[in-house]
């Protein structure tokens, strides 16, 4: 085994908690099937039909958003060297939201989750030229600047709209909070693709990621073009951020949590966290959907709210437990 | 194995060398000296073809702005003053990005990146802290660290800007002493830069005095290391002694004689 390289131990767990989750996710809802009945396929028609058109497609599509959510937030801190770094650094929620409200504000002119893609997308490519032409490409800071000044001036945008179209608050903060319900198998069709060529970007470069560890400087002296991998992984990873925020709204937390509770675990290499922070998002994300579902049931949480609700406290454990593995 | 003819190189649109003419024999070991800012890294960082320049600048007959980066980087290894070694990584994981030129885009690491770093980290004794994170390496080992990834480089041209500025006298002499045996065994060029007057004219085969933005004095050093020129160049009060036919430089406080 080289050094650093992702553990057959890690792995196992990481595809473990995903299958746990995804059986979790099929069989507790209020319509409860026992998980026996799953696996002997003893389902009346209305389960089967519960099972397949409602739960299988909420639980593949948490799986989904959380995967990529998690690889992108990995992926950004990647590049910007900064643990702080989430998939929306660049200005790609505020570039959302703003689709969002135009698609809820003037209904049925374009629809929600192609306005929401269409504004993420075009605020991290507005910030990317915009901290490229002040800062001619160097260093990462005038980009993050760039995407905060970004971010300001399109929530103000947002913020304009939503205050001439007050009856429409409430359908926006809805969608800003997060949510899965509404999904069927359209949805799981829709993100499926940039999910997937997303996360398979950021999985490939992952060691080229590892240089970039060492800082610009290094990594151009062992031979990595950086400007153009920093704008490949950005690239993908916003694309993927896109999609999931098209399909499920703003879901916080996701992207800077995982990635940080599998290096503390795992290990700091971006071979180890890259694939790892896949797995243990989408399962994190189908599991934080059960609660919502659950806690207050027949009505739902927001999937926002019980991530960080959730979110919070587990990471401070692992921040905890790990200092002191590490003293 | 370097060449430069009338090279100059600029930095933020101001020029800082003008002029430079100097040329390290394949296998030699030439090392830069000069006051604070006289522009020894900004040399160094054009040679590596991280700057660019003016008039003609050749690393092994090419031009390093010119080539591909990864084959620039099978060309030219470096260890800059103060690397970025990141604290979690361990100095197994660092040596290995050595071999980042040799691994393509999506390459990786196969046998014989797997022979070069280990080889690298037998030979600078690095094998007892393969599986150390780099966050708790003392200064001597660090230097160590570096200099391992940039032999697993395995790069004909080794540039080191103050290699030895973080370390004490004896681990200094022990850096240098390894520079100077890796060079004998692989043939190594080196181009270096160091503020220690005395341990540059040791080990180094030439030395290259900078200052008022241009190339002063190139030559062996005792022709480099003279009272006078240091005195002119570093606004230094010093006396040079010879030992042993190499010079010493000695720093003599003002008013004081000698």
């Amino acid at each position: 085994m080289t050094a650093g390289s992702l553990s057959w131990r890690w792995l196992a767990a990481g595809v473990g908690a995903l299958l746990a989750a995804l059986l979790a996710g099929l069989a507790v809802g209020p319509a409860g099937i026992p998980p026996s009945a799953l696996f002997e396929g003893r389902l009346s028609p209305l389960q089967e039909a519960v099972l397949w058109e409602l739960r299988a497609p909420r639980v593949l599509l948490g799986a989904l958003v959380g995967a990529t959510l998690a690889t992108a937030g990995a992926a950004y801190q990647a590049v910007f060297r900064n643990p702080l770094a989430d998939p929306y650094l660049l200005g790609a929620a505020a570039g959302a939201g703003l689709g969002a409200t135009v698609a809820i504000v003037y209904a049925g002119f374009v629809p929600l989750p192609l306005a929401a893609f269409a504004g993420a997308t075009g605020a991290v490519a507005g910030a990317y030229l915009l901290g490229r032409s002040v800062g001619d490409g160097r260093g990462t800071a005038t980009l993050i600047l760039a995407g905060v000044a970004m971010a300001a001036f399109l929530t103000a945008l947002q913020t304009l709209l939503l205050q001439q179209n007050t009856e429409n608050v409430r359908a926006i903060y809805s969608w800003l909070l997060g949510r899965l319900s509404t999904s069927g198998w359209h949805e799981v069709g829709l993100v499926a693709p940039y999910a997937a060529v997303s996360i398979a970007v950021v999985l490939a470069y992952r060691r080229l990621l590892d240089v970039l560890r060492v800082g610009d400087q290094e990594a151009v002296a062992l031979g990595v073009r950086v400007g153009r991998l920093r704008l490949l992984v950005i690239g993908a990873a916003t694309l993927g951020t896109a999609a999931a925020v098209a399909a499920s709204g703003l879901i916080g937390f996701v992207g800077i949590i995982i990635p940080h509770a599998v290096r503390l675990l795992a290990g700091s290499s971006f071979r180890v966290v890259l694939p790892l922070s896949m797995l243990f998002g989408a399962a994190f994300l189908v599991l934080a959907d059960v609660v919502a579902r659950t806690v207050l049931s027949p009505a739902e949480l927001p999937i926002g709210v019980v991530t960080a609700c959730i979110g919070a406290p587990f990471f401070v454990l692992v921040l905890r437990t790990s200092r002191e593995a590490a003293a | 194995m370097i060449e430069l003819r009338g090279a100059g190189v600029a930095r933020e649109g101001r020029p800082v060398l003008e002029g430079v003419d100097l040329s390290v024999r394949r296998g030699g070991w030439t090392t830069l000296i000069g006051a604070n800012g006289a522009g020894k890294t900004t040399l160094l960082m054009a040679v590596a073809g991280a700057l660019p320049h003016s008039g003609h600048l050749a690393v092994g007959g090419e031009d390093p702005r010119r080539a591909p980066a990864a084959r620039r980087a099978r060309q030219i290894a470096i260890v800059w003053q103060s690397p970025l070694l990141p604290p979690e990584m361990t100095v197994a994981e660092y040596v290995m990005l050595g071999r980042t030129p040799y691994l393509g885009m999506l390459g990786r690491a196969g046998r014989e990146d797997g022979r070069a770093a280990a080889e690298a980290m037998e030979r600078l004794d690095l094998d007892p802290l393969a599986g150390r994170r780099l966050g708790a390496l003392s200064g001597g080992e660090r230097q160590r660290a570096t200099l391992a990834r940039a032999l697993a480089q395995e790069a004909p041209v080794l540039i080191l800007d103050e290699p030895t500025s973080a370390l004490d006298v004896g681990r200094q002499q022990e850096a240098l002493e390894l520079v100077g045996d890796l060079r004998a065994e692989r043939g190594l060029t080196v181009l270096g830069a160091m503020h220690d007057l005395t341990l540059a004219g040791q080990y180094a085969e030439e030395l290259a005095l900078l200052g008022e933005g241009r190339l002063v004095r190139h030559g062996p050093p005792s022709e480099v290391l003279t009272s006078e020129l240091i005195r002119a160049h570093y606004r230094a009060n010093v006396e040079v002694v010879e030992a042993g036919g190499i010079p010493v430089v000695l720093p003599v406080r003002r008013g004081v004689a000698a």
